[in-house]
């Protein structure tokens, strides 16, 4: 190596050096921590009791809320990604169009998303009201008796489902698709027009197979986010009625700040990284078999 | 847009950034000891012009529990001994604003703030007492973290059957058996009924009195304008539960959504209800769930054919407060603490309502006490001022000035609650001689102190019996089950 | 290619009536997408103008009457909104800073360089991604207790000054890349140090990444909940998430007893605005350094 590529290597380090600080600082120092309390019995006021893999155990064999919970996540999961991923689809095919006030449009797209979540459940919570709420109103209009929504057992999950779409369709993923469409040449569709393809065939021909890789990212992004939904259960069901919105990280919240059960909430959420890291290993596998990384 | 582009030039870059940081530790400086602007207006105002005694009080309880010269009987207004020149130089303002953190309940709040402001403030030098109300799914998590930076409110309201023996056993709780023995407390704590303030020993310590306490949902709220159309009268009070349930059945309409009965479904209305069969929830050591047992069954059975059968009570999950409904005719019978009868006198216009007491199949007295204290916090900067302000909600005047105003659970003395101005109303009357003629047992709590998690457990465990997306032996298992996982837990 | 484009215009043609099927479809996806994700916004703004009892009218009212403009400024009676708001846009302006300069240090680190590791670096910093913080959650909260910092604002800025996160210095590295290498070469022959560089010409070339990243991390900020919602406890610290939760509590003591709906929806709003305005200000800038991140790099 020549003292010119030191150079470049010293001042290259350099310019990392914060995030490197800041790994080890809030990364990988946390996570050991993060570990090492997994194997206590720790509730921050106390100093931490060494018990072993206990809390491990006692997840998956002691924890009637353990199995349910990650049930009701990924039920959540299930319903919710490929929904907001297809939606959000849709919705930059939409934006993708030639129409006049495209900029409006655009902006009422995507405000959903910038709406703090907190400030959307408290609207929804509203609007879902079994008794006074508009959806049943409007739905009553149309002859049908609305669900209790939030409060009934089967219907909890999707109404945050519907939640979630309205608050993700339109923002960052439909962008990303959108700029993806965008970066398609249009003379790849221009030359098929002329071979006269209809334009359900155009979209299945060149846009499906160029917008893999953007779908592959929404998916890997929307599942790791979705899996860890908090504020909307928090604040709306507190993962009732009947345990149906009782999510993964609500038990962990609930370990760690109601039970001051540190050190199993810890446990908790290496439990969750596992199957994260699982799961993102597994969509990376499969990938190959339907990721488009063309040459456009 | 330019006007962005011109805004972000290379200078304003780094200078943001350094900005930035340099603030960020100067809110820390900040931080630390107060918010960042000056104490809000409130306290502002009350820093007196001459030295109180308040801001003259020493910091440490064990200090304040010490000096002989401070001892006064209870009534006594405020520790009179400490000196006026060292005012000055302790911290001038702390004594004075204080905070406490408390959960639902904002018809007491109003209540605390009224006798905050008009006796507590005017008697201690203008002293303050914020009451913040929190979200009860936030409450632990609050006084956690408030307990981990080193500011905890002065005042933490506390129900026997919920946090207190957590926070008690985290030592996040003052032990006020010092400052009982410095004031001659004692002597007032024995009048209140039995088991009250026993409610709030912890590993033989005393952490509060309780400014209010009943003998939870035994009380029987009924429309007595159906009733009579129906020609039932409650007056056997050996009536036993298949009375009830006919009582219900008879009163419910389930075509225009008229539901015969509401009955508490949580630990309260639990625990009253699997007492009234006979059981209990835990046994006497608190080690052992009794959920399965042969009578608790009987109650859960009971609450699912109601639900699910008769249809003569609405799913719980359905109706948070009954009180509404009820008014509106379409709850006729509701089992819950007499106090909440003051609400309704206000509510109900079209029908008039009495009260009775639920079917006791047992062979114990009917209910179970629930106690609720305002308790101090051990890392607590003002303790002499916050038991000043204990105190005096504490005294008879005050409990008997909530029940008045339609407000509260009474204070437990028996002269507070049998006071001729106290005595509200016949419906009022009859409960609080219920109560005192048959002192309920106080409610189970684990011996490992784990009640919130028990309370949750029982609560949303049972919410798929009732919604029948289980069928009612499993679940009956299963929480029979989890409850018992958390009496194996290590103390909390 | 005037053949060719007059063969096209063919084509086209005789696609005419499906075409205006498509158009038809086009406008009206537009407007039912439009209208669904407006409605809320719309009826909470009625609901927030309403009085307590038309909240719960059933059937709703959709225009409130009277308008009850006073509970906005109720709501400032009830909770110290002002305070939740100047609190939100410190935490968010004084993080979003750090973010910003850190982590354009960094990406240029990772785009500009060539060091032993780099890549394996990076793709430690792309994992990181996918790391959930609930990992780390209890561990930076003993953290932040140790050193004092709990009810403070610093756990909620502080760790932004560490790079700013891996979605920050992905998204700047990509936008690095797409600008030119010859000019850093040609600045280095005429030899300019590496951060005079950055410095001078990599930084005034990327004011719409920069811009993009600055109003993401500021949104963020905005709404976030989980954090401040453990770290701020009194009263005149909470951000406006956990003020609107704080609000809920406190509206029940200002009115016992009486439905508070339309205040949350008054508070809900008064949350909404400023994201909405600094889009609208930014839309442009912020859909580019959006689209940035997707594509490959």
């Amino acid at each position: 190596m020549g003292s010119l590529a030191k150079n470049e290597a010293r001042w290259g380090l350099l310019f990392i050096a914060p995030w490197i600080v800041g790994f080890l600082l809030f990364q990988l120092g946390p996570m050991i921590a993060s570990f090492y309390f997994s194997l206590t019995e720790y509730n921050v006021l106390r100093p931490p009791e060494w018990i072993g893999l206990a809390n491990y155990v006692r997840i998956v064999t002691a924890d009637p809320k353990f199995w349910p919970s990650l049930g009701v996540t990924a039920y959540y999961v299930a319903l919710s990604v490929p929904l907001t991923v297809g939606g959000a689809l849709l919705c930059a095919i939409l934006l993708n169009q030639k129409i006049k006030g495209r900029v409006v449009y655009r902006a009422l797209f995507f405000t959903p998303s910038i709406t703090p979540a907190v400030a959307a459940v408290l609207v929804w919570v509203w609007v879902l009201n079994p008794h006074y709420g508009v959806l049943n109103y409007l739905l009553s209009l149309a002859g049908i008796d609305g669900p209790s929504w939030l409060g009934d057992p089967r219907w909890a999950v999707p109404s945050l489902v519907m939640l979630r779409i309205w608050g993700a369709v339109g923002g960052t993923t439909a962008v990303i698709f959108l700029s993806a469409l965008q970066d398609i040449p249009r003379h790849l569709y221009e030359a098929a027009e002329v071979d006269g393809a209809t334009w359900w065939q155009l979209q299945q021909a060149i846009t499906v197979p160029l917008l893999t890789p953007a779908t592959f990212f929404a998916l890997v992004m929307g599942i790791i986010g979705s899996f860890q939904t908090f504020t909307a259960a928090f604040v709306a069901t507190q993962g009732g009625p009947a345990g149906a919105t009782y999510f993964y990280v609500l038990h962990l919240y609930n370990a760690a700040f109601v039970s001051f059960e540190m050190g199993y909430s810890s446990a908790l959420s290496w439990v969750l990284l596992v199957i994260l890291l699982a799961f993102t290993w597994l969509q990376i596998k499969g990938s190959e078999r339907w990721v488009h990384y063309g040459s456009g | 847009m330019a006007w962005s582009d011109r805004r972000l030039t290379r200078r304003s870059f780094v200078g943001a950034g350094l900005v930035g940081l340099g603030a960020s530790v100067l809110l820390q400086a900040c931080g630390g000891a107060a918010p960042p602007t000056a104490a809000p207006a409130a306290a502002a105002t009350a820093v007196p012009a001459k030295p109180t005694t308040a801001a003259a009080v020493p910091t440490k309880p064990s200090e304040a529990a010490k000096p002989a010269e401070a001892t006064k009987p209870a009534t006594a207004p405020a520790p009179t001994g400490a000196p006026t020149a060292a005012a000055p130089a302790q911290k001038p303002a702390a004594g004075a604003a204080m905070r406490a953190l408390w959960v639902s309940q904002p018809a007491l709040i109003k209540n605390l703030e009224t006798y905050t402001q008009t006796k507590f403030g005017p008697k201690n030098g203008g002293a303050t007492m914020s009451i913040e109300a929190a979200p009860p799914e936030e409450f632990p998590q609050k006084v956690l973290s408030s307990v981990a930076a080193g500011t905890p409110p002065d005042i933490i309201r506390n129900v026997n059957i919920e946090y207190f023996a957590q926070f008690a056993s985290n030592g996040i709780l003052l032990a006020i058996d010092d400052l009982i023995k410095r004031d001659n407390y004692k002597s007032y704590l024995d009048t209140f009924l039995p088991g009250t303030v026993e409610a709030f020993v912890f590993k033989g310590k005393q952490y509060g009195a309780p400014i209010g306490a009943h003998p939870s949902s035994f009380y029987l709220f009924y429309n007595k304008s159906a009733l009579d159309k129906k020609n039932i009268k409650l007056t056997n009070l050996g009536w036993k539960w298949a009375d009830y349930v006919d009582t219900a059945k008879a009163l419910s309409d389930a075509a225009n959504k008229v539901f015969g009965s509401w009955i508490r479904a949580n630990l309260e209305g639990y625990v009253v209800g699997v007492r009234a069969m006979g059981g209990d929830i835990l046994d006497e050591t608190g080690t052992k769930s009794q959920i399965s047992s042969e009578p608790a069954k009987r109650f859960w059975k009971l609450m699912d054919e109601m639900i699910n059968v008769h249809k003569a009570s609405p799913q719980p999950s359905d109706v948070a407060d009954w009180k509404p409904p009820f008014a509106a005719q379409k709850i006729m019978m509701a089992n819950d603490n007499g106090y909440r009868e003051s609400f309704l006198r206000d509510m109900v216009k079209d029908f008039q309502f009495d009260t009775f007491v639920i079917p006791n199949e047992g062979s114990g007295p009917r209910g179970a006490l629930v106690a609720d204290a305002a308790t101090i916090a051990a890392k607590s900067k003002n303790v002499d001022l916050a038991w000043e302000w204990n105190k005096g909600v504490l005294t008879k005047e005050e409990g008997i000035l909530r029940v008045q105003n339609a407000q509260y659970i009474p204070l437990p003395t028996q002269e507070a609650l049998l006071a001729k101005e106290a005595l509200v109303s016949p419906q009022y009357e009859f409960y609080v001689r219920q109560w005192i003629d048959k002192p309920p047992r106080s409610a189970p709590i684990p011996a490992n102190g784990r009640a919130t998690e028990m309370y949750t457990a029982l609560q949303k465990g049972f919410e798929p019996a009732w919604l029948r997306t289980k069928p009612l032996d499993a679940v009956v298992a299963e929480v029979d089950q989890a409850i018992q996982a958390i009496l194996g837990k290590s103390p909390a | 290619m005037a053949v060719a484009e007059r063969t096209f215009a063919a084509a086209r043609g005789q696609a005419g009536s499906g075409r205006w099927a498509r158009r038809l479809a086009v406008y009206a996806g537009y407007w039912v997408a439009s209208a669904l994700f407006a409605f809320p916004f719309v009826w909470a703004l009625s609901g927030s103008l309403k009085t307590p009892y038309q909240v719960e009218e059933f059937p709703p009212r959709w225009i409130p009457d009277p308008v009850v403009w006073g509970n906005y400024a109720q709501i400032w009676q009830v909770v110290p909104l002002g305070r939740f708001l100047l609190n939100t846009v410190l935490i968010s302006v004084l993080s979003l800073l750090g973010q910003v300069t850190t982590a354009a240090m960094v990406a240029y680190g990772f785009a500009r360089f060539r060091f032993p590791g780099r890549d394996k670096l990076f793709l430690l910093v792309l994992s990181s991604l996918m790391l959930p913080m609930h990992v780390t959650l209890i561990p930076t909260f003993v953290m932040f207790y140790q050193v004092g910092w709990i009810d403070t604002f610093l756990p909620l800025i502080v760790p932004s000054y560490f790079g700013g996160g891996a979605f920050a210095i992905f998204l700047l590295r990509q936008f690095f890349r797409t600008l030119p290498l010859d000019l850093d070469e040609a600045a280095k022959i005429d030899g300019a140090s590496y951060p005079r560089i950055f410095w001078s010409i990599l930084l005034p070339l990327s004011k719409p990444g920069l811009l993009a990243l600055a109003v993401l991390g500021f949104l963020a900020d905005w709404e976030d909940f989980l954090r401040p919602l453990i770290y701020l406890q009194s009263k005149e610290k909470l951000t406006l998430s956990v003020g609107l939760r704080f609000l809920a509590a406190q509206a029940g003591v200002a009115l016992p007893g009486e439905p508070t709906t339309h205040l949350l929806m008054a508070a809900s709003v008064v949350a909404t605005v400023p994201p909405i305005l600094l889009y609208i200000f930014v839309q442009r800038q912020l859909v580019q350094g959006i689209a940035l991140t997707g594509s490959k790099g």
